[in-house]
C-alpha cells in the first residue's frame, strides 16, 4: 500500500538541512537538476536546499530504496534513464527534461545550495537569465568532512561546471567524472556550493582509495620503467609537462605518505582545519602509503619469495620415520 | 546437503606421506571459504595428509566450490552468517563421521612437523578435548616471529563437540568444555594476498569492528561474557581489547609503537616494518569509522544498533 506523501517525507533522513532561499526572496531564473541512485540518506536535505526554485528534476537511474518517493514527497519532477556514464547521463538530462528556465544548475544529492550562492548567481545572470555572456561558470565546492569545512587541507578551491545556459554547453567524460565541452565563454563563480563528500560514512573512500592506489601503483611502475625526469625537466619547460616531471619524481622518492602528510597538513595548512584537518590529512597519508607499498610488492616480487619460502617450510623431512624437530623445542606455553 | 563425504584412504594419492597416518580417518578437517580460488587447491591437497577435508564456503563467486571438489573436499554450500556462526554452523551440520576436527583456513598450511603432532595426539587415549595450535605468519618473503604477532595460539583441533566458537562478528574466539593442551610445532599463516586484496579485507574487518564499538557504545553486550572465556590470560586481553583500547587515544601511533618497538617487530626487518604500518592504518580506519558511525547516528542519518 503506498504511504500518502507526508508520512514518506516524516520518515526520510535528515540532517536537519534548513529550507535555502534566496536572502530577499527572489526567483532565479535556474532550473535544478538532481542526478540519483540510492539516495535516500541525502535527498530530502538536497531538495530542502533548493527550496528557492520553482523547477527541481531529480533523474534518477532505478535507485532501490525511497529516494523517488521522497523527491515526489517534496514536489520535484521524477524522471528515469538507466546510468552509463555522468557525461551521458547529463548529456541526457540536458536533451529530455523540458526545464522551465534557460540555465540550468546540476546539483549531486550530496550537496547543497547557500543563500549566497543564490545571491550571486541572480547577480551574475540576472532576473531575466540575460545578463552574462558566459555560456557556463566553474562552481567552487566545500568540502564538508566530519561536520567541519577542510579549508585548507582539502585542497580549496576546486572547480567544476555546474551552472550553464541551456544549448551551450554538454559533457564529455573524463577520468572519474565529466567535463564541459563547450565552445562558448566559462566564467567563475567565488561563492561555493556545499559537498558533504562523506554522507554515506567513510568507507567508501577508502574502498575508492585502495582501487585509486592500486593504479597509481601501475602507472608508477611503468614511469619507473622509464628512468628518473632530469634536472631540466623538473625546473624548466612548460608549467604542465612540468607538473608531470614533478610527479613522475615523486614515484621514485621514498616516505611517500610522509610527504604527502606534511604537504597537506603544513605547507598547505590542513593544520588550520583542526582535528578534522589532521585526521583527513592522515587519510591522505594512509592512501600514499598504500601506493607506496604497492609499488615496493612489483618492484621487489613479494609474491615469488613468498611462495618460495612456504614450499621450503613444507618440505617432507627427508625419512618418514623420524621427523625433523621444530624450530621451537620443550613446551610451548603463551 | 546432496554431498557424501569422500571416504578417506590414508594412502591416497592426496597424501604421500601415507606412512604417517595411523589415525583411520579420526581427524577431519573444517575449511571455512569465500573466494579462495586463488589458493583453495594447495589448501584442501595440505589438509588431506590428515583427514577428510570438509569445505564450508559462503556461495562464493570465483568457482572456488569445483576447485576444492576437484581437489578432493566435500564442499558444503552455506550462505554467510558471521564469522563464528558460520563456522558454528558447520561444526553442527555437516556430516563429520570422526573424533577429532581441524579447522583450518584457506590461508593456512600444516607443516609435516605438525601433521605428524596431530596424529599422535588423535591416537593418544589421555589427550586432552581442545589443542592450541601456534601460527607463524608469512609474510614479505619472512617469518614474522615478533611484533606481537607470534606467539599466536588458536584452539584448532579439538574433540568434536567439545568446543565452539562464541559469538562475535570478527575476531572470534573459541569455547572449550574440556581440558586443553598446546601442540609444539606450527602452521603457517601465509600473507600471499596482494596488497590490494590485504587492504579490501582490513577496511571490511574495520567497518565490522567499528560496528563492535559502536555497539558497546550502546551498551550492547558483543559476543560470550567473561565467565565463559576459557583462560586468565584470555579473559583480562579480551577485556582490555573491548572496554579499554576503544577509549584510548592516539590508538594508530600506539600500536605501530607497540607492535615495531615494545614487540620488537624491528627484528623482522622490512617485513616487520611494514607488517606494523599496515596494521597502524587498520587500526586508524576503525577509528575513523567508529567516529563516523556515531557522527551519522547522532544525525539520524544511521540508526542506532
Amino acid at each position: 500500500m503506498p504511504q500518502p506523501p507526508d508520512t514518506i517525507l516524516d520518515q526520510a533522513p535528515t540532517s536537519g538541512q534548513l529550507p535555502v532561499r534566496h536572502p530577499a526572496g527572489l526567483r532565479l531564473p535556474i532550473s535544478v537538476v538532481i542526478l540519483t541512485y540510492n539516495e535516500e540518506s541525502n535527498i530530502r536535505d538536497c531538495i530542502a536546499s533548493c527550496d528557492w526554485c520553482d523547477d527541481v528534476h531529480v533523474l534518477d537511474s532505478g535507485s532501490k530504496d525511497q529516494t523517488v518517493a521522497i523527491a515526489l514527497a517534496q514536489g520535484a519532477t521524477v524522471h528515469q534513464n538507466k546510468f552509463k556514464s555522468f557525461g551521458d547521463q547529463r548529456n541526457w538530462a540536458i536533451d529530455n527534461i523540458p526545464c522551465k528556465h534557460p540555465w540550468h544548475f546540476h546539483l549531486d544529492a550530496d550537496e547543497r545550495f547557500s543563500p549566497a550562492l543564490l545571491d550571486e548567481m541572480l547577480d551574475l545572470i540576472g532576473p531575466d537569465g540575460r545578463k552574462s555572456a558566459c555560456a557556463a561558470f566553474q562552481c567552487p565546492s566545500k568540502m564538508i568532512f566530519m561536520g567541519r569545512w577542510l579549508k585548507w587541507s582539502g585542497g580549496y578551491p576546486t572547480y567544476q561546471v555546474r551552472l550553464f545556459k541551456h544549448g551551450q554547453c554538454r559533457f564529455v567524460d573524463f577520468g572519474h567524472g565529466q567535463r564541459e565541452d563547450t565552445t562558448g565563454q566559462v566564467g567563475v563563480l567565488a561563492t561555493p556550493y556545499i559537498h558533504y563528500n562523506f554522507s554515506k560514512g567513510l568507507l567508501e573512500w577508502f574502498y575508492k582509495h585502495n582501487d585509486y592506489s592500486t593504479r597509481e601503483a601501475n602507472e608508477a611502475l611503468l614511469i619507473r620503467r622509464g628512468g628518473r625526469p632530469t634536472l631540466g625537466q623538473l625546473v624548466s619547460g612548460e608549467a604542465v609537462a612540468k607538473r608531470r616531471a614533478w610527479k613522475n619524481m615523486s614515484y621514485f622518492l621514498k616516505g611517500r605518505a610522509i610527504w604527502r602528510f606534511l604537504y597537506n597538513y603544513i605547507l598547505r595548512l590542513g593544520l588550520l582545519d583542526g582535528w578534522s584537518g589532521l585526521r583527513y590529512c592522515a587519510m591522505l597519508g594512509s592512501y600514499e602509503y598504500w601506493t607506496e607499498l604497492k609499488i615496493k610488492e612489483q618492484a621487489d616480487a613479494w609474491g615469488p619469495t613468498t611462495a618460495a619460502l612456504v614450499e621450503k617450510m613444507l618440505a617432507e623431512p627427508a625419512t618418514t620415520s623420524s621427523p625433523r624437530p621444530a624450530t621451537n623445542t620443550g613446551d610451548a606455553r603463551p | 546437503m546432496s554431498d557424501t563425504p569422500v571416504l578417506f584412504n590414508p594412502r591416497g594419492p592426496h597424501n604421500p606421506a601415507g606412512l604417517l597416518n595411523t589415525s583411520r580417518g579420526q581427524v577431519e578437517v573444517l575449511i571455512p571459504t569465500f573466494n579462495e580460488a586463488a589458493v583453495i587447491r594447495d589448501t584442501v591437497q595440505n589438509a588431506l595428509a590428515i583427514g577428510p577435508v570438509f569445505v564450508l564456503d559462503s556461495c562464493s563467486t570465483d568457482g572456488t566450490q569445483q576447485i576444492a571438489k576437484d581437489a578432493g573436499a566435500t564442499v558444503v554450500e552455506q550462505p554467510f552468517l558471521g564469522y563464528a556462526r558460520q563456522k558454528n554452523w558447520g561444526l553442527e551440520n555437516l556430516p563429520f563421521a570422526g573424533k577429532w576436527v581441524f579447522i583450518l583456513d584457506a590461508d593456512e598450511r600444516i607443516t609435516p612437523q605438525l601433521r605428524a603432532e596431530i596424529l599422535r595426539a588423535a591416537n593418544d587415549p589421555g589427550s586432552a578435548d581442545g589443542y592450541f595450535v601456534n601460527r607463524v605468519v608469512i609474510f614479505m618473503g619472512s617469518p614474522i616471529r615478533h611484533g606481537g604477532l607470534y606467539p599466536s595460539w588458536n584452539l584448532r583441533f579439538f574433540k568434536r563437540g567439545m568446543c565452539r566458537y562464541e559469538d562475535r562478528s570478527v575476531h572470534e574466539h573459541m569455547v572449550c568444555d574440556g581440558p586443553t593442551a598446546f601442540l609444539r610445532h606450527e602452521m603457517l599463516h601465509i600473507r600471499g594476498e596482494s596488497v590490494h586484496e590485504w587492504v579490501r579485507k582490513h577496511i571490511r574487518y574495520a567497518d565490522l569492528e567499528s560496528d563492535e564499538w559502536v555497539k558497546l557504545k550502546f551498551g550492547q553486550e558483543a559476543g560470550a561474557s567473561a565467565e565463559r572465556l576459557f583462560t586468565k590470560t584470555l579473559k583480562y586481553r579480551q577485556y582490555l581489547r573491548r572496554e579499554v583500547w576503544p577509549r584510548t587515544p592516539l590508538k594508530p601511533l600506539l600500536r605501530f609503537f607497540y607492535m615495531y618497538v615494545v614487540r620488537m617487530g624491528v627484528l623482522d626487518g622490512r617485513a616487520g616494518l611494514h607488517m606494523a604500518t599496515m596494521m597502524s592504518v587498520y587500526e586508524y580506519i576503525i577509528e575513523l569509522l567508529y567516529r563516523d558511525k556515531l557522527d551519522r547516528i547522532r544525525t539520524g542519518v544511521l540508526k542506532r544498533p
